[in-house]
């Protein structure tokens, strides 16, 4: 899945910019530009980034997802479903940057990272841990202007226990 | 941003001589704060030096120093003055401050690794050396411009936090105006060695208090043979180590709130035994 780009940027162009602007995929949003709001949020070798707060050459050769990727087969991928399910956005701007970050923020859970909502950081981590509580606070790098986050909350939930 | 040539690090040598011999090469590692420094035109490199391949580490806290409007700022433009002194200080030190900077560290971690005395493994051009976690960061002094004791060329390699007494029973409490996504106003790393219901050892250090994580040495000596009962005792011994601090225009709810903050961690962590 996914295709290889080759393209040529100054070492200054961040990577959210060279995405939208060199690669046409505008689907991670350019909202603080400054690592604050989590709209840029994309995947490299799975793990979720801030794209406005790295640059393009720091990821040369690397695999990075974002939320065109998500798709398959014209098929809305579980989470991305689960958000039109529980209306998990208004405005829709913060809404690829939520959803990357939910998609990585289940794999943290599952590979067991604890947050600091974790009450009880002396057993590992598992998936029935994830709480409201502990979605809210491992999702708190992405803000919603719209305040759609208890829609979000409900979606991503679902999204985690569909699995 | 400005332009600057890009290259990737392949060995910590090679990365440390670049380092230390041009003044106008940046290390970067996971670049939210470098980046945001450069989009804001206050780090300025010619050039970036990648470090993410080498084998085997958020800067400091005060409006002023990323002011557009170039307010003075000694951490930025050394010998600009210092604009938190006397104008919004709310956020600012109470401990160790001079008149040429009042501004506090922000860091969480930092203040959890003061508290354990941790050590910070650093290879430079004349080799590797290990620094106390407590000797890393500096007060600000009359050089606000540099926040800690690395040179040109220091390349940290690792941080070690050796096992410690107290490090079964810790925790970190920390207190800030939003629930989320904020600095601390005041925080306090402390774990403590139990004897019964007895302090048989503390270790507190306190963030968003200063330039640097701030050790509560005093108030840890007070602290032993203390039993956790004893809430006035607590109190007092904490006092200690607040006799020297130095409220600004603003912040002086710190004083009290630090106190405060700081008898909670203990109360929490003791009760973790």
């Amino acid at each position: 899945m996914g295709r290889i780009e080759r393209i040529t940027v100054e070492p200054r162009m961040a990577l959210l910019d060279a995405l939208r602007d060199e690669l046409g995929l505008t689907g991670p949003k350019k909202a603080c530009d400054r690592g604050e709001c989590g709209a840029c949020t994309v995947l490299i070798e799975g793990r979720r980034v801030l794209s406005c707060m790295t640059l393009a050459v720091m990821h040369d050769g690397q695999r990075i997802g974002t939320i065109e990727g998500l798709e398959h087969d014209a098929r809305l991928n579980a989470m991305q479903e689960a958000f039109i399910e529980h209306d998990g956005f208004q405005c829709g701007f913060c809404t690829s940057g939520q959803i990357m970050s939910a998609v990585a923020m289940i794999e943290e859970a599952k590979a067991g990272w604890p947050s600091a909502a974790t009450e009880d950081v002396t057993r590992p981590f598992t998936l029935n841990d994830l709480s409201a509580a502990e979605i809210r606070e491992r999702m708190s790098g992405n803000l919603c202007r719209c305040s759609c986050y208890p829609n979000i909350v409900d979606a991503v939930t679902e999204a985690t226990h569909r699995r | 941003m400005q332009t600057f040539t890009f290259s990737r690090a392949t060995d910590p040598t090679t990365a440390i001589a670049a380092h230390a011999q041009d003044p106008h090469l940046a290390f970067i590692a996971g670049g939210t704060d470098l980046i945001g420094l450069m989009k804001d035109h206050v780090a300025l490199p010619q050039h970036v030096l990648d470090i993410n391949s080498l084998p085997d580490m958020s800067r400091i806290r005060c409006a002023y120093f990323r002011d557009e409007d170039d307010l003075p700022c000694n951490k930025r433009r050394p010998g600009s003055g210092c604009a938190a002194r006397d104008g919004l200080n709310r956020l600012h030190a109470i401990f160790g401050w001079s008149d040429e900077c009042v501004a506090t560290n922000p860091s969480d971690l930092a203040v959890a690794l003061a508290a354990l005395d941790a050590n910070v493994i650093v290879r430079g051009p004349r080799g590797q050396r290990s620094i106390t976690f407590t000797e890393f960061h500096r007060l600000p002094g009359n050089t606000p411009e540099c926040d800690n004791v690395l040179e040109r060329g220091d390349l940290i390699i690792s941080i070690e936090v050796p096992p410690r007494i107290e490090g079964r029973s810790s925790h970190y409490l920390k207190v800030r105006d939003r629930q989320s996504y904020e600095f601390a106003l005041v925080s306090t790393a402390a774990a403590v060695a139990m004897d019964g219901g007895r302090i048989r050892s503390a270790r507190v250090a306190m963030g968003g208090v200063a330039h640097k994580p701030w050790r509560l040495t005093a108030a840890e000596a007070a602290l032993r043979g203390v039993s956790l009962d004893d809430i006035e005792a607590l109190k007092k011994a904490i006092a200690i180590s607040f006799i020297d601090a130095r409220p600004l225009a603003q912040n002086g709810f710190k004083v009290e709130l630090g106190q405060r903050v700081a008898l909670r961690a203990l109360q929490v962590a003791g009760g973790r035994t």
